[in-house]
């Protein structure tokens, strides 16, 4: 009964993207989002229940499967997608009643917003590693058309840059993914397609050296261009920027969330072979390169929704660092740390949305008195800044405190101290824009403009899970990431 | 061009020539196809000057065909030297098109080159690949494709032009 899951969380979505055309009655596509959502959370968590003694779901000839990681990935993509959408009920029907968007536009959103969760879903519970080059393509292809919704100049140009620099960028992912295939398959593998088979029998491969860091290479620029990854970020900060809220934070929160964890899932592999110090010093290089490149550019950038968009090629820089400085404490934050960022930077995005609606502007400078107009929103930016520049007792301070345990150590001093001053640099820049967008006014009289309970009730709920997941981690999230840590690094 | 290769290479194993029929329907019917309704649609009749000039440009070329060859002259001993050859070629043809060309269709046919190569690369050295993976990289391209003509299409409506250098209003 159990192995029809890998099925149903990818067949739900899908179907109910597919009635939304079919359709096309708006409160129809509404109810279907949420209810899809709804249903996905709960799959998840039971997803995670069943798989919690390191049991492993199969499905389709073991093309599809559910173990700890994809349960965790499914996890977080529910999460944040069911709060996404309850959000999207206002922050669209807002945009619709301003004329922004046509009522097929409001159609081809939420049909795409199922689409896209059913990409991002196939992505995780791929076993087969084409399969996953092309849910990871897949991904882009469903997005492109919610980046440019709008159809304003500025949304093209990011539609446009996103659909082009990403194809590119996972171009390179499908020669590294053919490289892997086919040292698995000359080195007689059973079944070289499989990403469990390859895995479990990696100790049979032998293959030259600058082979396997070829194909790692390969990879890493595939997916660390999906991820957002410094130098092939430069898509990112446009493509969060000008999207829909709600896809911001669906984009920002769970897309490059899932690219990271296939390259999570190809670092696995490597961990166990030859090239494995090469691994670790491109991933620590690529990860400082993303923290500083982002740090410099959320100096320089007057856009609110940029700077978020900044800070998440920082974040996934904080990731990769950790699997640079290895062992299983970076392993751990590493797995934390996706699941941290998810929920804090979704609430900061909101808070955006929350913003654009009232102030009409992404532009910092003409964001000030936020306590005065909209003092609900105000006191939730404040929570999500702390929270995101690693405040104690917010969950990203623990995850960002172990990935510096794990540099202490692997002894890596000089990479350590550019990690801390990245972060310590980006903590400084976002409180300096946070404290200035709520509490910097002057002595007109400000208008108070609060959005309803429904823009705010899904932002307090993150809120609120950010602190919660700092010191506590519920059953069975705890024995999941134990069991990511096992299934990486071993038992 | 690909469809000829696999017709060859379908000789020595015959799989290729599900390839090659796929190959072609794909890549010499829907792509095409997709690009002229494109083209007639945002009235492109002549191509803004690229980056790199025509004489510069076919210099670039030769140059990636002969760095496309001597990357896999390791292979030379193997059947699939030529093939292999061919698609690096490609792919650093497409790279160089996506990235001298202004023209948003031009870049899209960088693009096909660029899908082209991997798409050989991949017949090549991954022999035993499923057509239903094979078929589904090649609806993910066609796919990708299909997308980009569709936002070339809304840029021009929009922008009222396909020049992508003047796609310069994201900054920060």
């Amino acid at each position: 009964m159990y192995e029809i899951l890998p099925f149903l969380i990818n067949a739900i979505p899908a179907l109910a993207g597919l009635f939304i055309v079919i359709f096309r009655k708006r409160r129809l596509a509404e109810g279907i989002t949420i209810l899809c959502m709804t249903l996905l959370l709960l799959l998840s968590i039971y997803s995670m229940i069943v798989v919690c003694d390191s049991v492993t779901l199969f499905f389709f000839e073991q093309n599809l499967f559910i173990d700890s990681f994809s349960a965790w990935m499914l996890f977080i993509i529910a999460l944040i997608s069911l709060l996404a959408a309850i959000y999207s009920l206002g922050y669209i029907s807002h945009e619709y009643d301003e004329g922004k968007l046509s009522k097929n536009k409001l159609i081809l959103y939420y049909s795409l917003f199922n689409f896209f969760v059913f990409t991002m879903n196939l992505l995780v519970t791929s076993n087969d590693i084409f399969l996953m080059w092309i849910a990871v393509e897949a991904t882009t292809l469903s997005s492109a058309f919610l980046v440019g919704i709008y159809k304003t100049k500025e949304n093209i140009e990011a539609a446009w840059k996103y659909a082009i620099l990403c194809t590119t960028g996972i171009a390179f992912g499908l020669y590294g993914t053919v490289l892997m295939y086919s040292t698995a398959y000359e080195n007689k593998l059973e079944n070289p397609l499989l990403w469990t088979y390859i895995f479990e029998n990696v100790g049979k491969i032998s293959s030259n050296s600058f082979l396997l860091r070829l194909t790692f290479a390969l990879l890493l620029v595939g997916y660390g261009t999906k991820a957002g990854l410094a130098p092939f970020h430069t898509w990112l900060p446009d493509a969060h920027s000008e999207a829909p809220s709600p896809i911001s934070a669906l984009f920002s929160g769970v897309l490059i969330e899932c690219a990271m964890y296939t390259i999570m899932r190809y670092y696995a592999i490597f961990i166990r072979t030859d090239a494995f110090s090469f691994v670790k010093n491109i991933l620590l290089l690529v990860g400082l390169a993303s923290i500083v490149i982002a740090v410099f550019s959320m100096v320089v950038t007057k856009d609110l929704k940029r700077l978020l968009a900044f800070s998440s090629v920082e974040n996934m820089g904080i990731v990769v660092v950790s699997l640079g400085f290895g062992g299983m404490l970076g392993i751990f934050a590493a797995a934390y740390h996706l699941l941290n960022h998810s929920i804090v930077k979704s609430m900061l995005f909101l808070c955006a949305g929350n913003i654009l609606i009232s102030y009409k502007t992404r532009t910092l400078e003409r964001i000030k008195a936020l306590k005065k107009r909209m003092p609900i929103t105000a006191i939730l930016l404040i929570v999500g800044c702390l929270a995101i520049i690693g405040t104690p007792p917010f969950c990203i301070f623990f995850s960002e405190f172990m990935v510096i345990m794990a540099g202490v150590l692997s002894a890596l001093w000089i990479p350590l101290l550019i990690f801390i001053s990245g972060i310590s640099v980006m903590a400084v820049v976002v409180l300096w824009h946070g404290i200035t967008i709520v509490f910097d006014d002057s002595d007109e009289q400000i208008e108070k403009d609060e959005v309803p309970s429904l823009y705010w009730i899904t932002i307090l709920i993150l809120g609120i899970l950010a602190l919660v997941f700092g010191f506590y981690l519920p059953y069975p999230l705890q024995d999941t990431l134990n069991n990511i840590v096992e299934l990486i690094w071993g038992a | 061009m690909l469809v000829s290769i696999f017709i060859v290479l379908g000789f020595s194993e015959w799989y290729f020539f599900i390839w090659a029929c796929t190959a072609f329907f794909t890549k010499t019917v829907i792509v095409p196809w997709v690009l002229l309704k494109t083209a007639k649609k945002t009235k492109m009749y002549f191509e803004e000057p690229p980056l790199v000039s025509s004489i510069l440009s076919v210099i670039i070329m030769i140059i990636a065909i002969g760095i496309g060859f001597e990357i896999t002259r390791g292979f030379h001993a193997d059947w699939f030297y030529i093939p292999f050859s061919v698609s690096i070629t490609l792919f650093l043809i497409g790279l160089i098109l996506l990235s001298s060309r202004r023209n948003a269709l031009k870049q899209i046919l960088g693009l096909c080159h660029f899908e082209n190569g991997s798409h050989l690369t991949l017949a090549v050295l991954a022999p035993g690949l499923t057509e239903t993976i094979e078929i589904g990289i090649l609806t993910d391209a066609v796919a990708c494709i299909i997308i980009c003509c569709l936002l070339a299409k809304i840029m021009y409506d929009v922008l009222g032009t396909l020049d992508v250098s003047k796609l310069k209003l994201l900054k920060y």
